[in-house]
């Protein structure tokens, strides 16, 4: 396509798209002035005008839809068991969700009670306790009632001066 | 998106529509059954022009009025109600186009709500056969020449036509609704406008009958 005879359709283009926009009413005044300035002095452009008003208007030979009763009744059918169905699927959720809500309720009771108890366990003041730290002592109560001194007796025994006597005695 | 109050009033002032699609968020049935009467004629009409068939645009008009109801409680007055009505009816139909164009259907020969037959052809054997007037086959003639060029419009071209000239709505509302400029919309219905001109012209002028364009 030459440069000329591109030039010329974009003027061709812009002719229509402003007797289009005059027609729908999009033009400001100044512009609306201009058109109807060409209209009165340019046959051309008076009879591409008319030509587009008329395929225009012929669009109204177009007949309008009939629509009878049954559309707009099973349309709202259809939205009303739409409707249901969400209200169902909302229920069925917050069944769900009252369920899982219960059931992290008794777990979390559960996971409470067994912390405290690992907690009482582990830290907590026990009726064994002084038996526990007393236990040394409860062991060796024979060797106490005969000795006054504890370290003397262990100095015995770490010199195996008795050593026969505990063997026989074990065995 | 966030709507002024200012907007939402202003609009909720204006269209009764609108009035009537805030009592549908609040879950009032009657709304919306007056809603769907209202515009179910006009929806179905311009579905009809752009899927080229009556029974899958009401299926598409029934499809639209349910997305509406889904949509309610998100409902928000920032335009006019035809304007949201049409930007889901331009969505649904673009889905639809595309299903379509995956899966080709068979269309059957249909026959309009008077019970007439719609191909031009079976028209005119009903006029042969004396069923029809002279008078109303000129009528169906000039009918089936306009839908043939508003068929020969591409998708787009199509729907901006269909709501300047049916819907009135403004080239800032067609842009809005098919999410283009409204420049784009200016020069898009420029050149469809001419392309119908073109069609139209000379059966205005001389009664030629266009030639059908290779489908």
């Amino acid at each position: 396509m030459t440069k000329e005879k591109r030039t010329r359709q974009q003027k061709i283009q812009a002719i229509h798209e402003e007797i289009v926009a005059y027609l729908d009413g999009e033009l400001d005044v100044e512009q609306t002035q201009r058109v109807e300035d060409r209209l009165t002095r340019r046959p051309d452009y008076q009879r591409r005008f008319q030509q587009m008003q008329q395929a225009w208007d012929m669009l109204d030979s177009l007949p309008e839809a009939q629509v009878d009763e049954s559309f707009s009744t099973s349309t709202l059918e259809m939205v009303a068991v739409a409707a249901e169905e969400k209200w169902q699927q909302v229920q069925t959720s917050a069944a769900g969700r009252a369920r899982r809500t219960r059931l992290f309720g008794m777990g979390l009771t559960l996971a409470s009670a067994a912390a405290g108890f690992l907690l009482a366990f582990c830290w907590g003041p026990r009726a064994n306790d002084g038996w526990l730290r007393d236990l040394p002592v409860i062991e060796n109560v024979d060797l106490y009632l005969h000795a006054d001194n504890l370290d003397f007796l262990q100095t015995l025994h770490q010199e195996a001066i008795f050593a026969e006597e505990e063997a026989s005695h074990v065995g | 998106m966030s709507v002024s109050e200012s907007t939402a009033l202003k609009y909720e002032q204006r269209d009764p529509d609108v009035r009537l699609m805030l009592r549908v968020r609040d879950d009032d049935a009657v709304a919306f059954e007056e809603l769907v009467l209202r515009h179910q004629s006009r929806l179905i009409a311009i579905l009809e022009h752009l899927v080229g068939s009556r029974h899958q645009a009401e299926d598409l008009a029934q499809d639209v009025f349910l997305r509406v109801y889904r949509a309610r409680k998100r409902y928000l007055p920032e335009a006019k109600f035809s304007t949201w009505l049409y930007t889901i009816a331009n969505n649904v139909a673009r889905n639809s186009h595309r299903t379509r164009t995956r899966r080709p259907e068979v269309h059957l020969a249909a026959r309009d709500s008077r019970g007439l037959p719609q191909n031009p052809l079976e028209q005119l054997a009903a006029a042969s056969s004396g069923q029809l007037p002279t008078r109303q086959l000129d009528k169906f003639e000039t009918v089936e020449i306009v839908q043939q060029a508003v068929q020969s419009l591409n998708e787009r071209q199509r729907m901006a036509v269909l709501l300047a000239k049916f819907e009135e709505m403004s080239y800032s509302e067609i842009a809005t609704i098919m999410d283009m400029s409204p420049q784009a919309i200016k020069s898009l219905l420029s050149r469809a406008r001419n392309k119908l001109r073109e069609i139209l012209e000379p059966y205005l002028q001389h009664g030629e009958l266009p030639t059908r364009e290779a489908e």
